[in-house]
């Protein structure tokens, strides 16, 4: 008895990581670019609208939390929002970088880049949105437009998602 | 094609079964795979080389249109048929991707990866297209689009970003495993032999880094600043592309255009180059520092951002008579 139960346990847990192995978490094939978690691309597109344009007045709870991640700044730079409020801005030339550091806030529908103790940098969000484009290999894309050029960079921030 | 690489060549074709046969052929009948003197596989063309090169462009190939195959595009009143223009632009560009995609997973039998691979699928796509001819502009621009389309889908992650690599106006592509974002774009205009510095008389040459080599060309013109960043290198070549203004009220197809960007406060400082992969430059494919090259995505370069456009020269050789 002892050992049909021994057997029995041994397949039950066999069956159960087969199933993880074959299905996985379902997440597996989730690519970003910059990378960014899979977490955040199943909140972006549980709590966002395909194809629609959020402009301000914006949901400061959704706002902050989709704000927080790595962003490209194309042609040749990468914005990160941290949680505890910091934020990084990497400006590259043949895959290095410079690095200028900071704390970030929202107010009133703007970013607030906050460089020193008298030094500050607000750019207004214009919009934001979650895009689907059938035909891409990157076939999700959430961007945010600001009103102004940000660090020399640019006036868009953009994260590509491929979940093919 | 003998030994080893013709076993290779032959499980290739038996692995990827029909889609595969039309170019299997073609590939079996014209060219071969050889280990050349630095032990880097090498395709050879061995009809054209038999033939010499002017006969090399009357008799080539596979995708050469026939008088035809060109009326059967017409309506009967002699007109282009649209619905099945359409259908045949749309063909031109799949059949580049799925060309693209044949060579890379033939180079992936053959072990190569990184800048070896890219080489070997630029080489083995030039083998097909350097002297193509085509209907119109339409063909050339989707042919263009379906070849870049298919690079991105290939390469995405796997060529890195790096400035002032790439010598253009060479035969053969070079085996660096980098790419700057217009080097990238003149790829396909390689693959298309449309870039060939002897008939333009100015290579399109993106170096633009210190030590460039002899045959650099950067045509200053009013518009782009001296600074001779390799967007505006091309974007002066007007030997190769026709520019336009992507302010002005442009409303025409924009599939297999080049898009030039220019920085935020300073239009005249030309800054990237892009590939527009659909009719209003929407979606796109790039190589960017830090990520390299990138497969189809969303353009976020529409707008002010985008300068100008470039549209291939079809030179009156290249068009089907």
């Amino acid at each position: 008895m002892k050992t049909i139960s021994k057997v029995l346990f041994k397949s039950l847990i066999c069956f159960i990581l087969c199933e993880h192995l074959v299905f996985g978490d379902g997440k597996s094939e989730i690519v970003s670019r910059p990378s960014n978690s899979v977490e955040k691309f199943h909140y972006i597109k549980s709590t966002l609208m395909m194809n629609h344009k959020y402009m301000s007045p914006f949901d400061e709870k959704v706002f902050n939390k989709i704000i927080v991640g790595n962003w490209e700044a194309p042609p040749r730079g990468e914005i990160r929002f941290f949680q505890n409020g910091s934020f990084e801005v990497r400006k590259y030339y043949n895959g290095k970088y410079n690095l200028t550091k900071g704390f970030w806030k929202t107010k009133n529908n703007k970013i607030v880049f906050i460089l020193g103790e008298k030094k500050t940098f607000e750019a207004g969000v214009i919009y934001y949105c979650i895009e689907f484009f059938p035909s891409a290999l990157w076939n999700y894309a959430l961007t945010l437009e600001f009103d102004r050029n940000a660090f020399d960079l640019s006036d868009v921030l953009i994260i590509n998602f491929k979940d093919n | 094609m003998q030994g080893q690489d013709a076993d290779v060549f032959n499980s290739v074709v038996d692995k990827y079964g029909p889609s595969a046969t039309g170019l299997g052929n073609y590939m079996k009948n014209r060219l071969s795979v050889q280990v050349d003197a630095n032990g880097d596989f090498v395709i050879v063309d061995n009809q054209a080389a038999a033939l010499g090169e002017r006969n090399k462009q009357e008799t080539s190939p596979t995708r050469k249109m026939s008088y035809e195959d060109a009326q059967r595009l017409m309506d009967k009143d002699g007109g282009l048929d649209i619905d099945k223009y359409v259908k045949y632009t749309s063909e031109a560009q799949n059949e580049a991707i799925n060309s693209v995609k044949l060579y890379s997973m033939y180079a992936d039998d053959l072990g190569l990866k990184g800048g070896k691979k890219y080489a070997f699928v630029i080489d083995a796509m030039r083998n097909d297209y350097k002297n193509t001819p085509f209907l119109n502009q339409d063909h050339l621009n989707y042919t263009y689009a379906g070849i870049m389309e298919g690079l991105g889908h290939e390469f995405d992650d796997k060529i890195k970003y790096q400035r002032g690599e790439i010598h253009i106006s060479n035969e053969n592509w070079p085996k660096i495993g980098a790419s700057d974002c217009t080097s990238y774009a003149v790829a396909g205009m390689h693959i298309l032999g449309l870039n060939d510095s002897l008939y333009t008389g100015k290579p399109v040459n993106p170096q633009y880094q210190p030590g460039t080599p002899p045959d650099f060309v950067f045509e200053k013109t009013p518009e782009t600043k001296a600074n001779p960043l390799s967007s505006a290198n091309l974007a002066a070549n007007k030997t190769v592309v026709e520019r336009y203004d992507a302010r002005s009220s442009l409303i025409v197809d924009k599939t297999g255009m080049i898009g030039i960007t220019s920085r935020y406060n300073d239009e005249n400082y030309l800054d990237h180059t892009y590939v527009s992969l659909n009719t209003n430059a929407s979606e796109m494919t790039h190589c960017s520092d830090p990520y390299g090259v990138s497969g189809r995505q969303k353009n976020s370069y529409i707008g002010w951002k985008t300068r100008y456009f470039l549209q291939l020269k079809l030179r009156d050789d290249r068009k089907i008579q």
